[in-house]
């Protein structure tokens, strides 16, 4: 995909998920939409995408709802990083896959989160936190598992086993 | 392998940046940067709309989902308007006490600011995207008069704060997730005790009471009282919970806030003021 279009996707993402995602809040717990495309581009497409589009919602949502700079660049583009590197090894068709890839960076994201935010504020209680991480995870999971199996339906042709 | 190698150390140089960035920018700064502004200029017209489109559709589901509990919510309402009304009667009264009262002020020549009379209305564009904090912007900045540390208030109460302020928006962090203490005064209680209260985790506040000896029970209301960064008057929350520990000597509180948080469209922001 070319990069111009990733940054209007991005820009999309970024935009629904702060506004109109804010409707979809489940007992006030709404998925991550962001870290959902970023598993999915990451473990779908060959080249570059979910790193660039990590690097992107990372940098806007820093910029516009975050309390400080750089926290979800960081988080992002690892969890990118990671799920790129195994990209090639990866049973795509897999129902496990997607489920898999987004339990652990839910989770990681939480801890991640969890301990900067421990060690440059210290506001941070660390129970109740991961009771709504793995609130989350659920969400997420259900979320983002339907989304993984448009893309690869889209661009392999396969569908979910 | 030099490639290799130049891309390690990239990967570790920019790993270090980020992470003295986001020490430097916690807290939130006084003045945003030339890209963040612009950014925001661009991103914050086209978030208003969706926010809006968002909105509409949402105010139009919710009754269908809550019919259920529209007769009791109605029901609980109209014995509300009663006590209300008789309350208003008594307030009414006390009103015009207090009339004759700042006129004599203004007849002693008594400087001091009472009401909140220049507050700035602004609509919510966007929210946090995660579910811990509650971080929202808003589509005012420093053109409107807001800079960082003015007093978010809505309808019910007080909201938050200011964390960082562009041109034309602001982001804005809940007064539950912010470090910044609250100082508050007890409302419809025979004495006035004074305290500072902390965002806490579970939506909540926590704090103490000044006076050791303090009486104080569940339910009274409280206001902000002047001290700190938010105005005095504005209206906190109700005492949840008191705690008295023998081994401490300030009586602690837990204080459920009147904003519903997850349900913040339109604020009110009062432009901070230095005092000097």
């Amino acid at each position: 995909m070319k990069t111009r279009k990733l940054f209007l996707l991005a820009f999309v993402i970024f935009i629904l998920h702060s506004t109109l995602f804010q409707f979809l809040r489940i007992y006030g717990i709404m998925p991550n939409i962001s870290l959902i495309f970023i598993v999915v581009f990451s473990a779908i497409f060959p080249e570059k995408e979910g790193l660039i589009l990590a690097v992107m919602l990372g940098a806007f949502q820093d910029i516009f709802l975050s309390m400080t700079l750089g926290i979800n660049l960081l988080i992002y583009v690892p969890i990118a990083f990671v799920i790129h590197a195994l990209e090639d090894s990866l049973f795509k068709d897999n129902f496990l896959t997607p489920v898999a890839f987004l339990g652990v960076s839910t989770i990681f994201y939480y801890l991640a989160y969890f301990s900067f935010m421990y060690f440059l504020d210290g506001n941070v209680v660390f129970k109740p936190y991961l009771i709504v991480g793995f609130k989350e995870m659920v969400y997420n999971i259900a979320v983002g598992v339907f989304v993984y199996s448009k893309f690869l339906k889209r661009e392999y042709g396969f569908s979910l086993r | 392998m030099e490639s290799s190698r130049l891309k390690r150390a990239i990967i570790i140089i920019s790993t270090i940046l980020l992470i003295g960035i986001m020490g430097i920018t916690m807290g939130g700064r006084q003045n945003i940067t030339l890209l963040e502004n612009v950014a925001g200029r661009i991103v914050t017209p086209i978030q208003k709309g969706f926010y809006a489109i968002g909105n509409g559709i949402s105010s139009k589901i919710a009754p269908i989902i809550n019919v259920w509990e529209i007769i009791e919510i109605n029901e609980s309402l109209i014995a509300e308007n009663e006590s209300l009304k008789e309350e208003l009667i008594d307030k009414t009264l006390t009103k015009l006490e207090l009339e004759e009262l700042s006129n004599l002020k203004e007849a002693l020549n008594y400087t001091n600011k009472m009401a909140i009379d220049n507050y700035i209305s602004c609509d919510v564009v966007a929210k946090e995207q995660g579910n811990w904090f509650n971080m929202f912007t808003i589509d005012a900045g420093k053109n409107q008069g807001i800079t960082k540390n003015s007093a978010v208030i809505n309808g019910s109460g007080l909201v938050g704060l200011v964390y960082e302020a562009g041109d034309n928006w602001a982001k804005v962090v809940s007064v539950i997730d912010n470090k910044a203490s609250v100082g508050f005064q007890t409302l419809d209680h025979d004495i006035n005790y004074v305290g500072q209260l902390n965002g806490s985790v579970d939506f909540d506040l926590t704090g103490y009471l000044f006076d050791p000896t303090a009486d104080i029970e569940e339910g009274i209301t409280l206001i902000t009282s002047g001290m700190g960064v938010y105005p005095k008057g504005i209206l906190i929350g109700k005492i949840a919970e008191v705690k008295v520990d023998k081994n401490e000597l300030l009586t602690g509180i837990v204080v459920e806030p009147f904003v519903n948080f997850k349900q913040i469209d339109k604020v009110m922001v009062i432009p901070y003021e230095e005092l000097n």
